[in-house]
């Protein structure tokens, strides 16, 4: 994630995460991570149907490509566990770039479980802009 | 939601239960939201 996050700031771009835990689970969870980025909770899912995140059905789960994405993901050390409380297992995520104005530069509900863009992917599609100020600063780039 | 579209300044919540803007965090060029299936 901080590799991610670097990248993300030598294109002027901030992160923010938005789950949809209760307030309590997210405390929780935040004391035994360290994503470096500001973490949200939405738990009655309003952002998430705002931004049009939609429900997968049961049946996706036994889709061969996300089986397949499962596996993958597994095979590199992500490990299934139960959700938090009242949190849907079946709610999509996504990623969404933001202008400053809220206008949105880019879109990538995921279609199913496992189906997420790379970092590459998210930067290729940003719009060009100048590094974040502390990334000017620390590259050498600083006036 | 799509490219071009203004997001609405949905309200969010932090860990220690207070409220915040979603405009509040824009506050550099351009700010990725990612929303997470589930937390674990």
């Amino acid at each position: 994630m901080v590799a991610a996050r670097e990248q993300l700031a030598a294109r002027g771009c901030s992160v923010l995460v938005i789950t949809q835990a209760q307030p309590k689970w997210l405390a929780h969870y935040a004391e035994r991570t360290n994503w470096g980025v500001p973490l949200t909770c939405d738990p009655e899912r309003r952002a998430y149907a705002a931004f049009g995140l939609e429900r997968a059905k049961w049946r996706t789960f036994f889709n061969p490509r996300v089986l397949w994405g499962y596996l993958r993901a597994m095979f590199r050390g992500y490990r299934v566990r139960a959700p938090y409380a009242g949190e849907d297992l079946l709610q999509l995520g996504g990623d969404f770039g933001l202008a400053r104005d809220r206008r949105v530069v880019l879109a990538r509900p995921s279609a199913d479980p496992t189906d997420r863009s790379p970092v590459s992917d998210l930067l290729a599609a940003l719009p060009s802009s100048e590094p974040m100020r502390e990334e000017r600063a620390t590259d050498g780039g600083a006036r | 939601m799509h490219v071009g579209d203004t997001a609405p300044d949905v309200e969010l919540l932090l860990a220690d239960g207070s409220a915040a803007r979603l405009s509040a965090f824009c506050t550099s060029e351009f700010l990725l939201v990612v929303f997470l299936r589930h937390l674990a």
